[in-house]
């Protein structure tokens, strides 16, 4: 579904990602761990086209050349970002958005716009899933909304865009563990065979109610390591010093 | 000083037309005319000179031939007065036409028991009035600036009503100003005076358009007077021709308790000035001044605006916000002054500027004179773009830059629309608002 290759970001002399590669099939789950600073954000900047400029390297997705397209084309063919900070946006009404967005999608698809009544139902059960109240939807896009309010309406969108690639960019700071169980339930929900998605954080702990196929950590713009599941336990465990001794002396095995 | 072009046109004019004018026979009137030239005069129309006009330069009209028309009195079968509804309003409706009450498009008849109604034209004819012609008197002796003593000059027609007490208007009240398309160069006169007395009540829309893109000139005076306990609401909405210039200027006092709201609308003309000058002179009067302009083309839009406390326990809440795109122009001055006897004075002001442009340009004002110790006053201005993060966040959702430019325009518009109770003229502002916006160059990128 996704695959990039020797994808580098320089702004200046300052190298921010430094050759990565990664690929991304339908039906996985990948997680991007690193600490903060390691070049994640950037990297989820890419594939949703927030960054557009000193890029080198190739992003494919599937089958286009994914740098090529504007972000908002990129959203209608099933890419999704949850934004690490979801920016406010006073006098624009949530639930006005999120029909907006989906009946962009159908457009993008030839289909007609969504029934009102349809989009209500649908609506009022992902809510439900994620413990949100129905005021919400007539509140205006996060303004003045808590974080966690603001990372469960990310979800929500998620919810109701059914996006093929969905990227998680630390959805998990700032929830405590009863919130961070309903939005893992949430992106649960979404996970089939026919998607995939990206969860990027620096905790493990999300990975325990959202379980990865492949663990991949980032240090200094690059991945320095791939692994399943248990790499985040290890990293748990050990921390990201673990990885740097890893690399440095490549042959030694971990206990 | 020279005179300007326009000044010396105008005041010629006054010499040709002054004798047909109404109540030119009554000497009383005759004499408020006389003492409103020389005033015109001696001061001239405004000049960026005058620290007042410092941002507004009425030059480009300069060389325009202004004329105010006679009166008509045939119906206008060809005005479509149905387009010109909105939607949906239940109203008592005063329509202005170049300047002239149109009785026969309006709905005088309907007008209820307690709301009394005259033409200014006929108080000026019969002197029966004689403290309008007064207002018009004081007007010219302070005129601040040439527009007010040109418009005493030149009285002719205008609204004068009054409810009286207690009286809640069961209906809005319309006062529609239309200038016609078939002439350029028109200019329209107008004084309009509005009474209130104790407990009154009513939602007023005085709204002007024209008929084709012609270089007309409105040059308009409200007088607005509440008693004790008196409510006010008052929308103006000003979308007349993109080539004109519209003057206006709301003079309003308030007696304790009375509240009184206004929203001022500014879409059309080339220039537009408005002020309104709001004196609160009893205890807990209570204003709320809500402006929204937007500008396209090199429109040019002067809100000036004064609150002046001089009671005690009053509160003021001014709220302008402007959408400003191509190479349009506004000012905003906010004037707050608190008088030492207006203690516990609440007084707020905020102006926001959205530029669409990088060729748009917004100047604003503001300025606090504090005569009284114990009082909460605040206010703030911010001129801006549309947020990037903003824009990006709605892309990301599949909404095309276009898009998201619209929707985040709109709603900026719409933080000042959705306070309007009224729902049909919400409504129809909202609409109205949206063709601007879209009508013509929003969905451009901004350089």
């Amino acid at each position: 579904m996704l695959s990039i290759r020797n994808l580098k970001v320089e702004i200046g002399d300052k190298k921010i990602l430094n050759g990565i590669d990664l690929s991304v099939n339908a039906g996985e789950i990948h997680a991007i761990m690193g600490p903060n600073g390691s070049g994640k954000s950037t990297l989820a900047n890419v594939i949703t086209g927030k960054m557009e400029e000193d890029i080198s390297g190739t992003v494919e997705y599937q089958g286009y050349d994914l740098l090529e397209l504007d972000p908002e084309e990129r959203a209608r063919e099933g890419i999704f970002l949850a934004f690490q900070h979801p920016t406010e946006i006073p006098g624009v009404n949530n639930i006005y958005l999120i029909k907006a967005a989906v009946n962009a999608m159908r457009k993008h698809r030839g289909e007609a716009e969504v029934d009102a009544i349809d989009f209500l139902k649908l609506i009022r059960a992902k809510m439900k899933l994620l413990e949100i109240n129905e005021s919400f939807l007539y509140r205006s896009v996060n303004d003045g909304f808590s974080g966690g309010e603001k990372k469960r309406n990310e979800i929500l969108q998620m919810l109701m865009l059914e996006p093929q690639l969905a990227l998680l960019d630390e959805t998990d700071s700032g929830l405590d563990i009863d919130a961070l169980k309903v939005v893992s339930r949430g992106v649960n929900s979404l996970a089939d065979d026919g998607r995939a998605i990206i969860i990027v954080t620096h905790f493990p702990r999300i990975l325990e109610y959202i379980v990865p196929d492949r663990v991949h950590v980032m240090l200094n713009g690059k991945i320095v390591h791939s692994g399943d599941k248990n790499t985040a336990h290890d990293l748990e465990k050990y921390g990201y010093t673990w990885v740097t001794e890893r690399i440095n002396n490549p042959t030694e095995a971990v206990a | 000083m020279r005179q300007s072009p326009l000044t010396g046109h105008l005041i010629g004019l006054h010499e040709e037309l002054s004798g047909g004018l109404p109540g030119a026979q009554d000497a009383t009137v005759a004499a408020m005319r006389q003492r409103a030239i020389a005033r015109l005069t001696e001061i001239g129309l405004p000049k960026i000179t005058d620290e007042a006009w410092r941002y507004t330069n009425i030059r480009a009209f300069d060389k325009v031939a202004f004329r105010p028309t006679a009166e008509s009195n045939a119906a206008l079968t060809k005005l479509d007065f149905a387009a010109l509804e909105i939607p949906s309003l239940n109203r008592y409706r005063i329509v202005v036409l170049d300047g002239w009450v149109s009785e026969a498009h309006s709905t005088l008849d309907e007008l209820p028991e307690g709301l009394v109604f005259n033409r200014l034209k006929n108080v000026l004819e019969g002197s029966a009035d004689s403290e309008t012609i007064q207002i018009l008197e004081d007007r010219t002796a302070r005129a601040g600036h040439g527009f007010e003593a040109l418009n005493s000059a030149f009285a002719a027609d205008g609204v004068v009503l009054r409810l009286e007490a207690g009286l809640e208007l069961d209906k809005p009240l319309e006062i529609l100003h239309i200038t016609q398309n078939d002439a350029n160069s028109r200019l329209a006169n107008i004084n309009h005076c509005i009474t209130l007395e104790k407990g009154a009540k009513l939602n007023l829309i005085e709204r002007y358009v024209s008929m084709a893109d012609t270089r007309h000139m409105t040059n308009v005076s409200i007088r607005i007077d509440l008693a004790e306990s008196a409510e006010l609401s008052h929308y103006r909405i000003q979308d007349e021709s993109d080539a004109s210039m519209h003057i206006g200027y709301a003079n309003a006092r308030q007696n304790s308790d009375s509240c009184y709201r206004i929203f001022s609308i500014s879409l059309g003309s080339l220039l537009d000035r408005h002020e309104v000058r709001q004196s609160l002179e009893g205890a807990d009067a209570h204003c709320e001044m809500k402006g929204l302009y937007i500008g396209r083309g090199k429109q040019h839009i002067d809100n000036y605006t004064t609150v002046v406390h001089a009671s005690p326990d009053a509160s003021s809440d001014e709220f302008y916000k402007g959408i400003l795109n191509d190479r349009s122009r506004a000012v905003f001055h906010g004037r707050i002054r608190v008088d030492p006897d207006a203690q516990h004075t609440d007084a707020h002001q905020q102006n926001r500027n959205l530029l669409l442009s990088t060729d748009a340009e917004a100047d604003t004002k503001p300025q606090l004179e504090i005569y009284a110790d114990d009082v909460k006053c605040s206010h703030g201005a911010t001129v801006g773009y549309l947020e990037a993060d903003a824009i990006f966040y709605l892309r990301s959702r599949g909404l095309s830059e276009a898009e998201a430019r619209t929707i985040l325009t709109e709603a900026f518009a719409a933080e000042i629309l959705d306070q309007i109770e009224l729902a049909p003229v919400r409504e129809f502002l909202l609409e109205l608002v949206r063709d601007k916006l879209v009508g013509d160059h929003n969905l451009k990128e901004a350089a």
